[in-house]
């Protein structure tokens, strides 16, 4: 019992000493973790630490290839958004899943791919789509686009079938609005085909089978 | 009979030397390491392992011998009259591991070199996202091959990741156009080949007395082919995200980036 108050305060005292040289770090840096997901190929992931360092007043950048959360400190003074973060997470062929801003004052900012609140799960049906891709990166960005539509409950892409297992509630949306999403976004679906443009700038390990007409 | 039996031994036993394939033997488990790069000789076993920024020589029981950290991202190594070469994807630079470690003088600015091999003189290094192989020569003359922008055509590369010098040719793995290339020293393109096994990543190759070996990331393979690029054998068992392999004293090595664990493999 004893030992274990010890250590309690011990814990409490060392949290009190960190406490000043934290709120110092923090008092001029916002603190920004995204979880990117699809981060299965070393070449990618190294690519888009990369890709960030080249960022002026970008520092601390940790990159945790097991959980594929990426964390640097930017500048209070000149605040980047979710939207503007994951944007350049985006351009560089990557997909950003949920995405935290701690900014200096302890406000907090967050945004994250997730079904909407407003499906009601009578309404949820259930279809299947083939979806072209071949990697992780091609999983995580298929996934992304497929909630970017209100109404999708649920989008689990299989990479070996190539078919999108879709759930999604038919009073909000509907597979082909879903399928012109994904193409937009860069990966052909029976309905829509991604423009070649579109497809190009996709990193080289997404570059699947093209779905024909 | 007894010369049918002579005769039936014989046309196997040359059968076997004809084609002989290669087979899996036990594995080397590895502690903590996410090998990239790999490096195979009397010594031990060098592995980069980029994720942790680490370079390790182990015995071949997978026993750490020595560690090596400081190098941002290191990629697919060589070893050099016992000192690792190692190119540093994250800060852009190949170094030279020994007693004072150093940086190459290197003529141009590279962007994530991910290969390296040194031979009689010779530097080769694959700069990745420059799709280009930088070559210098014994007289410390560089050239390029490829590049800067990335292409289909025979002589141009996807991302190239890994390269070997042996005799008067160089070796590519040309990653993301999923295939092999083949050069003289002065940058001519000689062979393309690999184009029609359906890779995805060729990530790792390694060139040995009468084949060529590529790993096939994506899809979990390794597959050999002879010096004139036709195949030879697909290893598609045991294998999780092979990044690179080596053959040393009749035993080919794999490194799998997942798993934690080097493939072996005897004929």
């Amino acid at each position: 019992m004893n030992k274990s108050i010890i250590i309690t305060l011990i814990a409490i005292l060392s949290c009190t000493a960190i406490t000043p040289s934290t709120a110092q770090k923090n008092a001029d840096r916002d603190q920004y973790s995204i979880r990117v997901d699809g981060l299965g190929c070393p070449f990618c992931a190294y690519g888009l630490e990369k890709k960030f360092k080249k960022f002026k007043g970008l520092k601390e950048l940790r990159l945790d290839l097991e959980t594929g959360i990426f964390t640097f400190s930017y500048p209070a003074d000149d605040p980047l958004s979710t939207m503007e973060v994951e944007a350049q997470v985006d351009a560089a062929g990557y997909t950003s899943i949920e995405t935290t801003i701690t900014r200096a004052d302890g406000t907090i900012d967050r945004s994250k791919v997730e079904a909407s609140d407003k499906i009601i799960a009578e309404n949820v049906v259930k279809t299947v789509l083939p979806v072209g891709g071949q990697c992780n990166m091609c999983y995580a960005r298929i996934r992304k686009a497929a909630f970017g539509v209100e109404g999708v409950a649920e989008a689990e892409w299989d990479e070996d079938s190539g078919l999108l297992d879709l759930r999604y509630d038919k009073t909000l949306t509907t597979p082909d609005v879903v399928a012109k999403a994904i193409a937009t976004a860069g990966h052909d679906t029976e309905a829509y085909k991604a423009e070649d443009s579109t497809y190009d700038n996709l990193p080289s390990c997404c570059h699947y089978k093209r779905i024909k007409s | 009979m007894r010369i049918y039996i002579g005769i039936l031994l014989s046309i196997t036993l040359l059968g076997c030397q004809s084609s002989p394939e290669w087979h899996p033997i036990t594995p080397i488990m590895l502690d903590d390491i996410s090998p990239i790069g790999m490096h195979v000789d009397d010594e031990g076993i060098w592995l980069s392992d980029g994720d942790r920024n680490l370079l390790s020589l182990i015995d071949k029981s997978g026993a750490i011998k020595r560690t090596v950290t400081g190098i941002e991202r290191p990629m697919h190594i060589d070893v050099d009259d016992g000192s690792p070469i190692v190119p540093s994807y994250g800060s852009d630079e190949v170094f030279v591991v020994g007693d004072s470690t150093h940086s190459l003088n290197i003529e141009y600015d590279m962007d994530a070199p991910a290969g390296v091999d040194v031979y009689k003189g010779y530097i080769a290094i694959a700069d990745f996202y420059n799709h280009r192989i930088l070559l210098r020569n014994p007289n410390q003359n560089w050239n390029t091959i490829g590049g800067p922008e990335k292409g289909k055509a025979d002589g141009m590369f996807d991302y190239p990741t890994d390269v070997q010098i042996v005799g008067d040719r160089l070796y590519v793995a040309d990653a993301y156009n999923h295939r092999g290339q083949v050069f003289t020293l002065d940058g001519e393109h000689l062979l393309t080949f690999g184009s029609d096994q359906e890779m995805n990543a060729a990530t790792g190759i390694f060139v040995s007395d009468d084949q060529i070996v590529l790993t096939d990331f994506e899809n979990d393979r390794v597959i050999v082919f002879d010096h004139n690029g036709a195949f030879v054998q697909l290893l598609d068992q045991g294998f999780l995200k092979p990044t690179e392999v080596f053959m040393h004293l009749d035993t080919m090595y794999v490194a799998n980036y997942q798993g934690g664990y080097i493939s072996r493999l005897v004929r």
